[in-house]
């Protein structure tokens, strides 16, 4: 399993890394929408979920989501936003784009492991 | 776009309320949409107003599970709040031991309800395999002892059967003594050993239900699961625990910070050394 | 931001602050009064800072130790204190400022206090102050999670 984090804190990248390594999944990392981007031309076949922050420098997350869905080679790679902005007008933009889930920061690593396993439509480990 | 508007957005939490018996105090309620998003998501809806109409019509209680598994926090430590294990080790395990060895019982039945990720059910078999060992009780295994866990999420239950946690939650509550002798570590990932998985049963089971499928326990933990639900339910499900536990002797474990004040009924509240526990009467309503 | 009382608003970054600690490093904090804003250790300190716009613009700080900064990023990654570098302590602290906002922000969504969020910065260095012109309106808190301190300053701007 391969995920992909984008977000701009290596923090959260880092925090993200483990809960993707419980599930014995690899992490690809990517610090803003532009380098997401440019990830996926090359890895988009082996990425199995992508994980995207809202706020980020050069392009945020929901112009990445846009972006996403609407390139047939990405379209069907599940996304959750990972994020802070948490009001109920941009989690209905971000479902009504496409995003399989949202979840808000402040998240535990437990809720976090669930909501990717949920993402990814898998119940076993 | 159409947005939720106040009174809708009440009318959603009475639903929650009413249907799946979780009381969204005011200060968690602005996370129901995040909560939620999945489900919106999953339904193909693409709002939560037309999602609200979609489950007050169909009261469907698969979805009520998941909507109360939705809006349920995981966030769970080892050994949290220290007390109801040093309890077990100084108060019941001499008990239960000394009641094995007189032949007046076989085993001993402890139910986790609420489990989340494991960390509670997998820190109780520590403990009695730690006690019986340092305590060098050779006639006494792990096997005299029956551990069930339950959770209403199968993801969590997955989650805890694997007995894999990454390095943030083995900091949370884990004494070195421990790590190092129950777990394996691989790069960020902790281990836990076959035999103490082993000994954990996971059921997944819906606190709403009837508790009679599940038999008799001696020890009920339902630690920090309580704090989500409406007071009716709370009561039912206290109701329900002081009639599952054996008497006389059965015990219940709340959380430390959870205030439990209708117990008199059912319970007897007991203290020792700073922890609290609840003993079930002999005869109780 | 709005002129709300400042005192209200530095109550719920705290309220937000002690759910991020406890949600994602399983800290416990407590607060104690903020008596002299200008508070000075010798020990390096890291402060993540962040500029709120709304009727009222606002700039809120949280400032700590180097090392206690440290403990608390170890906590939220999982990596121990020796392992991390400067810089992730630099991003952390800056990520906390940037959660904690975010919560607030959600919490005051619909009232007239609401706000924007804007990137997050962080600055280190021994005896940092930050020194704002006279007569503003500022107020701070003084947090204590175990041993470790943390000082959180808001001022309208």
């Amino acid at each position: 399993m391969r995920v992909l984090s984008v977000d701009d804190s290596s923090m959260v990248r880092k925090i993200i890394k483990g809960a993707v390594e419980v599930l014995d999944g690899e992490l690809l990392e990517a610090s803003d929408g532009i380098e997401a981007l440019e990830l996926l031309e090359e890895e988009y076949k082996s990425v199995d979920l992508i994980l995207l922050d809202w706020n980020m420098p050069r392009l945020d997350g929901m112009e990445v989501l846009k972006r996403l869905k609407g390139d047939r080679r990405f379209r069907s790679i599940p996304v959750m936003m990972v994020t802070t902005e948490s009001e109920r007008e941009n989690i209905v933009r971000a479902i009504q784009h496409g995003a399989v889930h949202y979840l808000v920061k402040p998240f535990t690593i437990e809720e976090l492991i669930k909501r990717i396993m949920e993402s990814l439509g898998k119940g076993g480990l | 776009m159409t947005n939720l508007t106040s009174k809708e957005f009440q009318l959603m939490r009475d639903y929650i309320e009413k249907e799946c018996g979780m009381d969204l105090g005011r200060d968690k309620a602005y996370l129901i949409e995040s909560r939620l998003s999945g489900i919106l998501a999953e339904s193909g809806l693409s709002s939560f107003e037309e999602l609200y109409y979609k489950l007050r019509s169909q009261k469907d209680k698969e979805m009520n599970e998941k909507i109360i598994d939705a809006i349920t926090t995981h966030e769970t430590f080892w050994f949290r709040d220290k007390t109801p294990w040093r309890i077990l080790e100084e108060v019941l395990l001499p008990i239960y031991i000394a009641e094995i060895r007189e032949k007046k019982r076989s085993k001993v039945r402890i139910w986790s309800a609420g489990c989340s990720t494991g960390q509670e059910p997998y820190s109780t078999a520590m403990s009695i395999d730690n006690y019986l060992e340092r305590h060098r009780i050779k006639d006494i295994s792990l096997d005299h002892f029956e551990i069930l866990a339950t959770d209403i999420s199968n993801i969590v239950l997955d989650i805890a059967r694997a007995g894999k946690y990454d390095s943030i939650s083995v900091m949370r509550g884990l004494d070195d003594e421990y790590k190092n002798k129950y777990f394996t570590n691989e790069g960020r990932k902790w281990i836990l050993s076959k035999e103490i998985r082993d000994k954990v049963e996971f059921r997944q089971f819906n606190l709403q239900n009837s508790f009679t499928s599940l038999g008799k326990f001696d020890i009920v933990f339902c630690r920090y699961v309580l704090i989500y639900f409406s007071s009716q339910l709370k009561k039912e499900v206290f109701q329900k625990i002081s009639e599952v536990l054996n008497r006389p002797g059965g015990v219940l474990f709340l959380g430390n910070s959870e205030v439990f004040t209708d117990y008199e009924d059912n319970f007897v509240r007991m203290q020792h050394q700073g922890g609290v526990y609840y003993m079930v009467k002999e005869s109780g309503v | 931001m709005t002129d709300m009382d400042i005192e209200k608003i530095a109550d719920f970054f705290t309220e937000s602050l002690r759910q991020v600690l406890s949600t994602m490093a399983g800290f416990e904090i407590s607060h104690v009064a903020c008596d002299q804003l200008n508070t000075s250790t010798d020990n390096p300190i890291i402060m993540g800072a962040m500029v709120l716009h709304g009727k009222k613009d606002a700039i809120i700080s949280l400032s700590m130790e180097k090392d206690t900064a440290a403990m608390i990023i170890a906590y939220m990654t999982g990596i121990l204190p020796r392992e991390l570098k400067e810089q992730d302590l630099f991003d952390g602290v800056a990520e906390l400022v940037n959660i904690m906002a975010g919560e607030v922000k959600a919490r005051l969504s619909n009232t007239p206090h609401h706000f924007l969020l804007t990137s997050p910065f962080s600055l280190g260095g021994t005896n940092l102050k930050m020194v704002q012109k006279k007569n503003l309106l500022e107020t701070c808190r003084h947090l204590k999670a175990g041993e470790m301190d943390i000082t959180f300053r808001i001022a309208y701007i």
